[in-house]
């Protein structure tokens, strides 16, 4: 009796899973889980040249720096040139911003990555010095830098040619190079002068 | 000794009923068997998702392996959820083939399946929305589904 109740259910078990393979494929579906983070602050590297410093919420950098800025806020930068120099370069990026420093001030877009700043300085007027440079070059002696003018008047001096080691004896130095022409000249003029003034009072003396 | 000559005349009457006479004429018998097809879709692993990166390929491929009959086709569709924080701030992705096309879905044929076709999935997200998003961990899943059709 119990077996021919277990006998037709096994049948119709065997059926059923028959009808799921044979009817065809049900529809599946699955997922992909994506996750990303955003940071809540930005790392600002700063290269900052010499002769010049920034402030940022009243603390100075020089030379190479590192800051932790929150993301999505906006920093001013107060660029320092030191006296007799000015801001000649400042790029974001590697993107040219100087023309958006106003004043002595710039403020940064909103932050949202990494940045770096190179900021450079130069002399105030070195811009003036080199177009001077290039239609007189006595002219860059002149100027307000004043390791400028020590360069240029230790160029004078070499170019000056002075040949000796030493300029402390009584010999004068030997000039070289073009100046020495001069001196060949001068030499030349004052020995024609004194052999034309020998030669006129021989002369006189003769008549006499 | 009822029961042993009623399981022998019961044994003789199956053996009478399973011996077909055979004629001098060809007879054919026609067997039927069914393979049902059977595919198994593979998807990309779960994947991290750079911060900033413009194109990010997910860890793997969309394929369809199996048993497919001629004239049937499987087609994967995929939905892009949210990429969202436990806040509900949102950033915004698309979902890219290799050519840059939109993948919305795919199908493969019998062939398809036999030449092994595969696809590259790469997720999208434009600068501006990085630029954008607030700071926060963001997930989000994206659902395959498969259709036989």
């Amino acid at each position: 009796m119990k077996k021919s109740k277990v006998l037709p259910l096994a049948f119709a078990a065997l059926l059923t899973t028959g009808v799921i393979f044979s009817d065809g494929l049900p529809t599946s579906a699955a997922g992909t889980a994506l996750e990303t983070t955003i940071p809540d602050k930005h790392t600002v590297s700063m290269e900052i040249g010499e002769h010049g410093s920034i402030m940022i919420d009243h603390q100075e950098y020089t030379g190479t720096a590192k800051i932790d800025l929150s993301r999505h806020s906006t920093v001013t930068y107060t660029i320092i040139p030191e006296t007799g120099y000015r801001l000649s370069v400042f790029e974001y990026n590697g993107q040219d911003c100087l023309k958006d420093v106003s004043g002595q001030e710039f403020t940064t877009p909103y932050i949202s990555d990494d940045a770096i700043f190179n900021i450079q300085f130069v002399p105030e007027n070195s811009e003036t010095s080199k177009q001077e440079n290039s239609s007189s070059p006595e002219s860059s002696v002149q100027g307000s830098d004043e390791n400028s003018k020590v360069t240029s008047n230790q160029n004078s001096i070499s170019e000056g040619s002075i040949n000796g080691e030493s300029n402390s004896g009584s010999e004068p130095p030997v000039l070289t190079g073009d100046n020495s022409s001069y001196g060949i000249l001068l030499a030349a003029a004052i020995s024609g002068a004194v052999i034309w003034i020998t030669a006129k009072k021989r002369r006189k003396e003769a008549e006499s | 000794m009822k029961k042993r000559v009623f399981s022998m005349i019961a044994a003789a009457a199956m053996l009478t009923a399973c011996a077909l006479p055979v004629c001098a004429e060809d007879q054919t018998t026609t067997i039927t068997a069914t393979v049902p097809s059977s595919y198994i879709l593979t998807i990309p692993a779960n994947t991290t998702v750079a911060y900033h990166a413009a194109s990010t390929k997910l860890d793997g491929t969309v394929k369809v392996t199996g048993k497919l009959a001629a004239n049937e086709t499987v087609t994967v569709t995929a939905a892009a959820g949210d990429l969202a924080t436990a806040s509900g701030d949102k950033l915004a992705y698309q979902l890219l083939k290799e050519d840059n096309s939109a993948f919305t879905a795919d199908t493969w044929t019998k062939a398809d399946v036999q030449a092994n076709k595969s696809t590259d999935v790469y997720i999208s997200i434009a600068a501006a929305d990085w630029d954008a998003a607030v700071a926060g961990n963001y997930t989000g899943t994206i659902t395959f589904t498969a259709e036989v059709g």
